[in-house]
């Protein structure tokens, strides 16, 4: 078929390449077959296809079928080549990669040549060569900008506080000390001699402080409240506010605010010695992405001497034996694949690196791994060993769907030797006198005693047995009893009847921040004044009273009757109690352990039990003793955590990557995990706890010296240190209801220093310069972008509540040849658009007049004919 | 068979077309429409609640936007008995024991519910379970709603708690239906109901009443992960008010829980009545909110894609049998549908109060939007080229596939939210509708180039557009009248692979600086939101290999001998390419542009 629209098909091609012929004579020799095959668009289509595949393996992996059945989705596998242990490359370095520049550079070597060898320069093929000369230029600049690129983030804290404190300093005088302001921290300075201490504490931060007084009022401000415990005298809170320091003011916790007690004769401090301003909280570093490193510090000293750790792998786990760790679930032998990374202070000019000449290896990689200390067999002549039992419990009522609680109970420690909320418990006897003493308390009694007006008071001791309370009664009854089903009993000669809601063996709870192992006994009185629960410890002073129903002894509520006693005296068993020890063997054949029990009608039974042994405890319900460990030490390795319980974004970000490290070498080596710490800083007080831990582990060196050392990010200095002048959520419709949907933005305003010690205060810095999403500031060759806020969150374990807005997360990073390349891709989209819409047009005209000039000369030629 | 015959077949044809593309249109109405539900249910009158605003995350909505917005945290995509979601919203706030047994929750996995299923089965089998049976198992199975009672028996719990700690395959579906329980509390739904405007004078930032604080009061404070969060000005409003307020919706309560709906139905209109005068000046516009509850209640106009449909038979059947009867319809088809997609986008971009570009339910159907504004514009360019109708045809099969899309993919949620702080920038306008709608022609490019294929597989010769591609084919349609006029049997030779081969170039080779400029855009916005202008972030990537199919097609086209071939394969490739950037790394692959 002909396609008469184009009467010249051997003379067209299509844009944008308007490939001809090799024009020029070619060179001769070797460079001629060279130049012909980067001159070929053949070459080019295979390096683009290959670019393909390299990108498409590089940024989305391959997947590829396991099973025969293609159609279902469990027979696919979808893999990361780049994560491969061979290769242990972010996307990144995938991308810049020796291959991944060649082909990058023989693109445009192919492009160049290719170019100036087949295409004639003119108008119509300009818009070739303005693509091409794009590519190359974009290509050019990104050689800048990808070899020179630095990135990385910072926190900048929004203030700190400067404590004045009064007879700290030398001669008695006062001492200035820094806080940062962060939810949590403390400083605790000692005073003069012999008079104790301070104490400074964050108590709360309030970012929105709404100014209530005078001319302010509506105002809104950050507000710190501090906790001041001074060394004499009672502790009061200091509340500072930012930017007012006319109405900072003190609050007696309990009474209010210090002016309105009569004491304090209207004045609004309790001491006025004591002086606390804020500050601003200057950062002076940002920590690189994608980096590794090793921190290093003398212990005692302040600062790091870092030490990058280069090819340090991301995605495996890597160890050389399998004592290192221990194993997921699943793995009697974990993969060994020994790691070797020199971090030697060779290649580092830091003379005063502690560890200067100490040999220094990264031995081992863990990719998400959490410290756990577990029990194994003590070997002969370890110092402190101690009888450890392994359970697991199952409750085949679940179906095949249950699976098995774990336990590990340590019998001489009253915080470990119980589980499963005190319902099994573990004693180990050493005697047959204690064995005898064990059997001959093995109720939990309680005490009550009820004085009587006018006679001798009522005593009453009540044998307990745990598996007969009240609560489990009511539970017994089903979903529609309440605990009003169950009877109270009359304690005989009185008015007041009681009865046993629950009894608890060795609860381990936290006091003031200390576990403290407890027994205890629930009991409900009904006395003519009222109805109340009593918890009746073992220790009497942890007593306490509530109302009925109440869940636990949170308060103390007085008790409607104050006449009753109860003490409590904790039996030796809980319902199910393992016994075991040598006062266990004092006969030749004696079980290695013994299991008591009680019936279902409340019957004491014991029975031997092997490890291994599987005992039914109730009809669905079944104890196993996994493992009886006579003499046990406590070991914590790395355990690592099954890929199906990572939280992704934590593996993703390395929060619980560790790493193993060897100091010295031969015999005086010493190997030590390290955890990640995503922000190296000098001390616990500098970093919240919710944006990185900080963990430094102390190692003795041979001779005594103990350095600290810290696995985390390159550090790099800032051109100047930068503040935090203050930070505005700006919200939508409505205000902040917790989702980021109902954000608008987020603004930091930065101010840097301006480099010249001798301005002091707010002239030392530059002035207030916005930062927001969207919104970058240049500074001194770097770019700094809003990356991320201080978001209010929870209490959590390890990591104390915040109202937020206490720091913000900058993005740092140069961007050198980012207008090159902006150039370049200008320049190629310019030459796409001339090269499809213009130069048809072009050609089309240049067609017509030919056509035109033809069809002129052919009238004429015929007119001069025809004349 | 003669001309006439043929002339009636074709009429029959397209008869039967018409007839089925309305029964389906029909048989989805029925699906949609608000069923009588009992009597309750038919009688009560929501409409002017619908109409009133509700205060959530950032946004003043219409109440029934609300309450499907709401609605598809608990049930997912499905309605809770066939009943709208506006009414069952109230229901399991005003009578939460209904729904102590009803299927309401929907679990998203199908692995999760065969296995939840099959931990029942045992149970419903022994006639443990009072009123579950076979077939309520095997309805779950297939639609995914089960009831909280049953969520709640012991041989579910085990299940639950080992999907719970596998992070990577099942804790956030776990997540997902303990958010629906949660949600579903009575007490969240009545706090989350913020429906009274905060008194005049207020702050920009501070949240609306709710009904619950109506009741109850202010909650307090739960300090300080809280501190960021503005009270309730429920004690700054006026007592009157507040009393009226409280008083007809407690009224309005009682009678749904007595059901009875002329009193539900007259305290409802009571309190609708009296919410914009507690603030008028805070209050949306009424008319707005009427056309996001119309919008919302005509199902985001998403059965447009049945409009493209008819228009894509209809023109394929011109395409197939030169009818000009059909591609007269056709095009008709196409225009009809390409108002109502107009219709569809500005009511979507009026209630929104933002161009429709910022999530992947408007992405999608924005980007087609665009394909049919460039089609008419080329159409235009082309009406007296061989390749009319092509661009029509190609934009209505991407827009069709589309919304259809849009209409049965949960994944795509038609609610209106706020944008991710982010993407509240110019740049946003700017890059994403320029991908977007290179998007949209590498899709109609495609829909050619399978044409190609198809003609080549019936027996089509290795034909291509000559010259300079498409470009020169639209030139040349300009001369096609003098061309016709002096020898019209040559302009009528150029074949059918020609044309399809030209209309695919013409696409292709528009995508082809759109895509790239869309992409240096999206540099330029990177560099100074992330600050680095490329980070190799999959979806970059994969844009940029959706670039790299066309330059190999560009040059492949260059030395090829069977160019229109080619071009058609990697136009489908390119397209594959595309449609991977978008639902694979969007869905699958995590990475900075998650959100787009």
């Amino acid at each position: 078929m002909t396609d008469l629209h184009h009467p010249e098909p051997s003379s067209v091609t299509p844009p944008p390449s308007a490939v001809g012929p090799i024009r020029r004579r070619p060179p001769q020799g070797v460079v001629r077959p060279i130049l012909d095959l980067f001159s070929s668009v053949r070459l080019g289509v295979v390096l683009m296809v290959v670019l393909f595949v390299y990108c498409t393996i590089g940024s989305a992996g391959l997947l590829y079928p396991v099973g025969a059945n293609i159609f279902d989705a469990g027979s696919w596998v979808h893999a990361m080549p780049r994560q491969w242990r061979p290769f242990e490359l972010t996307e990144f370095e995938w991308f810049h990669t020796a291959f991944f520049n060649a082909l990058c550079l023989l693109i445009c070597v192919n492009l160049t040549v290719a170019t100036i060898r087949r295409i004639p320069l003119t108008v119509l093929s300009a818009g070739v060569w303005m693509i091409h000369s794009g590519i190359i230029i974009l290509a050019a600049g990104s050689v800048i900008y990808f070899s020179t690129k630095v990135e990385g983030d910072t926190v900048v804290v929004r203030r700190q506080l400067f404590i004045d404190v009064p007879g700290a300093g030398p001669g008695g005088g006062a001492k200035t000390v820094g806080l940062v302001v962060l939810p949590g921290n403390a400083v605790d300075v000692p005073a003069a001699a012999g008079t104790g201490g301070w104490r400074f504490e964050i108590a709360s931060v309030q970012p929105e402080y709404e100014l209530r007084s005078g001319d302010d009022a509506g105002k809104k401000t950050y507000a710190v409240q501090v906790l001041v415990e001074p060394p004499i005298g009672a502790r009061f809170i200091r509340q500072v506010l930012d930017g007012y320091p006319q109405y900072t003011e003190d609050v007696l916790p309990g009474e209010g605010r210090v002016k309105k007690i009569d004491r304090f004769g209207g004045k609004s401090l309790v001491d006025e010695s004591v002086r606390i301003d804020l500050g601003y909280q200057p950062q002076d570093s940002f920590w690189v992405k994608d980096s590794a490193a090793l921190h290093v510090r003398t212990q005692g000293e302040r600062l790091w001497h870092q030490r990058p750790i280069r090819g340090l792998p991301r995605y495996n786990d890597y160890i050389d034996r399998q004592q290192a760790i221990w194993p997921p679930a699943g793995y009697d032998d974990y993969p060994l694949q020994p790691l070797s990374i020199d971090v030697s202070a060779a290649a580092n000019s830091d003379a005063a690196d502690p560890l200067a000449g100490v040999p220094v290896r990264v031995t081992g990689f863990l990719r998400y791994a959490a410290v756990q200390p577990r029990f194994e067999p003590a070997p002969d002549g370890a110092p402190v060993t101690r009888p450890v039992a392994e359970v697991s419990i199952r409750d085949a009522s679940h179906g095949a769907a249950a699976s098995a609680h774990r336990a590990t109970l340590v019998a001489d420690d009253p915080a470990r030797r119980a589980a499963f909320d005190g319902s099994l418990l573990f004693r180990w006897v050493r005697t047959a006198d204690e064995l005898r003493e064990f059997e001959g308390s093995t109720e939990p009694v309680l005490t009550l005693d009820v004085p009587r007006d006018g006679a001798e008071p009522v005593r009453r001791e009540i044998r307990i047995d745990p598996t007969r309370t009240a609560r489990l009664a009511s539970a017994a009854q089903g979903d529609q009893a309440d605990d009003r089903s169950v009877p109270f009993s009359q304690i005989e000669g009185t008015d007041v009847s009681f009865r046993v809601w629950d009894v608890v063996t060795d609860l381990t709870v936290e006091v003031q921040g200390e576990p403290v192992t407890v027994s205890l006994a629930t009991v409900d009185f009904k006395t003519p004044a009222g109805v109340f629960r009593r918890w009746v410890f073992d220790d009497p002073s942890r007593t306490r009273d509530g109302k009925p129903g109440d869940t636990g002894p949170t308060r103390d509520s007085p008790a409607p009757d104050p006449r009753v006693r109860a003490t409590f005296r904790p039996g030796s068993l809980a319902p199910a109690t393992i016994v075991a020890g040598p006062g266990l063997n004092a006969e030749p054949g004696s079980p290695a352990a013994k299991l008591w029990t009680r019936s279902p009608r409340g019957v004491l039974m014991s029975r031997a039990i092997r490890p291994g042994e599987r005992v039914a405890l109730a009809p669905e319900v079944s104890l196993t003793l996994d493992r009886l460990i006579p003499r046990a030490a406590e070991v914590s390795r790395p355990m690592v955590v099954p890929p199906s319980q990572r939280d992704r974004d934590a593996d993703v970000a390395q929060t619980f990557a560790m790493i193993e490290v060897e100091l010295g070498s031969g015999d005086a080596a010493q190997r030590v995990w390290l955890p990640f710490h995503r922000y190296s800083v000098e001390d616990a007080t500098l970093i919240d706890p919710g944006m990185s831990r900080f963990e430094p582990r102390p190692v003795a060196l041979p001779g005594g010296r103990v350095v600290e050392l810290m696995f985390g990010r390159e550090r790099k200095r800032l051109p100047a240190p930068v503040v935090l002048h203050d930070f505005e959520l700006a919200t939508e419709v409505g205000g902040f209801t917790g989702s980021t949907l109902s954000i608008r933005d987020w603004t930091s305003r930065v101010r840097f220093w301006k480099g010249d010690p001798a301005r002091r205060g707010a002239d030392a810095w530059t002035a207030p310069e916005p930062i927001s999403v969207n919104n970058p500031l240049s500074r001194q060759g770097l770019w700094f972008f809003q990356a991320y806020w201080d978001a209010p969150r929870p209490e959590r374990p390890g990591v104390p509540a915040s109202a937020g807005l206490n720091f913000t997360g900058l993005g740092v990073g140069n961007r050198e040849g980012v207008h090159l390349q902006l150039f370049g891709c200008v320049l190629s989209v310019a030459g796409m658009i001339y090269a499809f819409y213009v130069k048809p047009i072009i050609r089309r005209r240049r067609i017509e007049r030919v056509r035109a000039s033809v069809a002129a000369a052919v009238a004429q030629d015929r007119g001069e004919v025809i004349r | 068979m003669n001309s006439a015959g043929k002339a009636l077949g074709q009429w029959l044809l397209g008869a039967a077309i018409v007839t089925a593309v309305a029964a389906l249109a029909v048989a989805m109405l029925l699906r949609s429409s608000r069923p009588g539900g009992g009597g309750f249910a038919a009688e009560i009158d929501l409409a002017p609640l619908d109409r009133s605003a509700v205060h959530t995350d950032g946004r003043i909505k219409s109440f029934d936007s609300f309450a499907a917005d709401t609605l598809s945290h608990i049930a997912g995509p499905r309605r809770v008995g066939g009943l709208p979601k506006d009414f069952t919203y109230l229901d399991m706030l005003l009578r939460p024991e209904r729904y102590d047994d009803a299927d309401a929750v929907y679990v998203k996995n199908r692995t999760m519910r065969a296995d939840i299923a099959e931990a029942l089965r045992a149970s419903v089998l022994a006639g443990e379970l009072e009123g579950v049976t076979k077939d309520r198992l095997a309805a779950f199975e297939k639609q995914g709603l089960i009831s909280r009672r049953l969520l709640m028996r012991p041989e579910v719990t085990p299940l639950m708690n080992r999907w719970a700690g596998d992070l990577i395959r099942t804790a956030k579906f776990v997540d997902q239906i303990e958010g629906a329980l949660a949600t579903m509390r009575p007490e969240s739904l009545a706090a989350d109901l913020r429906i009274v405007p905060p008194p005049p004078g207020s702050p920009p930032n501070v949240p609306w009443i709710s009904v619950r604080e109506l009741a109850e009061g202010a909650p307090a404070k739960v300090a300080p992960a809280a501190a960021l969060r503005s009270a309730s000005p429920i004690d700054r409003l006026d007592a009157a008010v507040r009393e009226r307020l409280a008083s007809d919706w407690a009224r309005f309560a009682t009678a749904w829980q007595a059901e009875n709906a002329a009193e539900a139905n007259a305290a409802l209109a009571s309190f609708a009545a009296a919410l914009p005068a507690v603030n008028a000046e805070a209050y949306p516009n009424q008319s707005r909110l009427g056309l996001e509850s119309q919008y919302f209640k005509l199902g985001s106009l998403t059965w447009v894609w049945l409009c493209y449909l008819l228009s894509v038979v209809f023109l394929l059947m011109s395409v197939a049998f030169r009818w000009d009867a059909a591609r007269r319809i056709g095009m008709g088809a196409f225009t009809a549908s390409f108002l109502l997609h107009t219709a569809s986008l500005g009511l979507r971009w009026y209630v929104s109060g933002r161009w429709p570009n910022a999530n992947m339910f408007e992405a999608v159907t924005t980007s087609v939007w665009f394909g049919a504004v460039l089609a008419i514009v080329i159409e235009a360019l082309a009406r007296r080229s061989p390749m009319r109708n092509l661009f029509a045809l190609g934009a209505a099969a991407a827009s069709m596939a589309a919304l259809m899309s849009a209409h049965f993919l949960p994944q795509l949620d038609s609610n209106i939210r706020n944008v991710m702080p982010v993407l509240n920038d110019l740049w946003l306008y700017i890059h994403t509708n320029v991908i977007i709608a290179s998007y949209a022609l590498i899709a109609m490019a495609a829909v050619t180039a399978g044409l190609y294929l198809v003609w080549r597989l019936l027996g089509g010769g290795p034909d291509h557009a000559r010259g300079g591609g498409g470009t020169e084919m639209l030139l040349d349609a300009a001369l096609t009248d003098a061309r016709m006029a002096s020898d019209p049997a040559s302009a009528r030779r150029v074949s059918a692979g020609a044309v399809f081969d030209g209309a695919t170039l013409v696409m292709m080779q528009l995508s082809f600086v759109m895509l790239w400029a869309g992409i240096v855009m999206g540099a330029i916005w990177a560099d100074h939101s992330w600050g680095r202008p490329w980070g190799w972030d999959p979806k970059e990537v994969f844009a940029l290999n959706t670039f790299i199919v066309y330059i190999v097609l560009i040059h492949v086209r260059l030395r090829a001998k069977d160019k229109g071939l080619w071009t058609a394969w990697l136009a489908v490739i390119g397209c594959g390419v595309m449609l991977f950037n978008w639902i694979v790394i969007n869905f699958v692959i995590a990475g900075l542009h998650s959100y787009a």
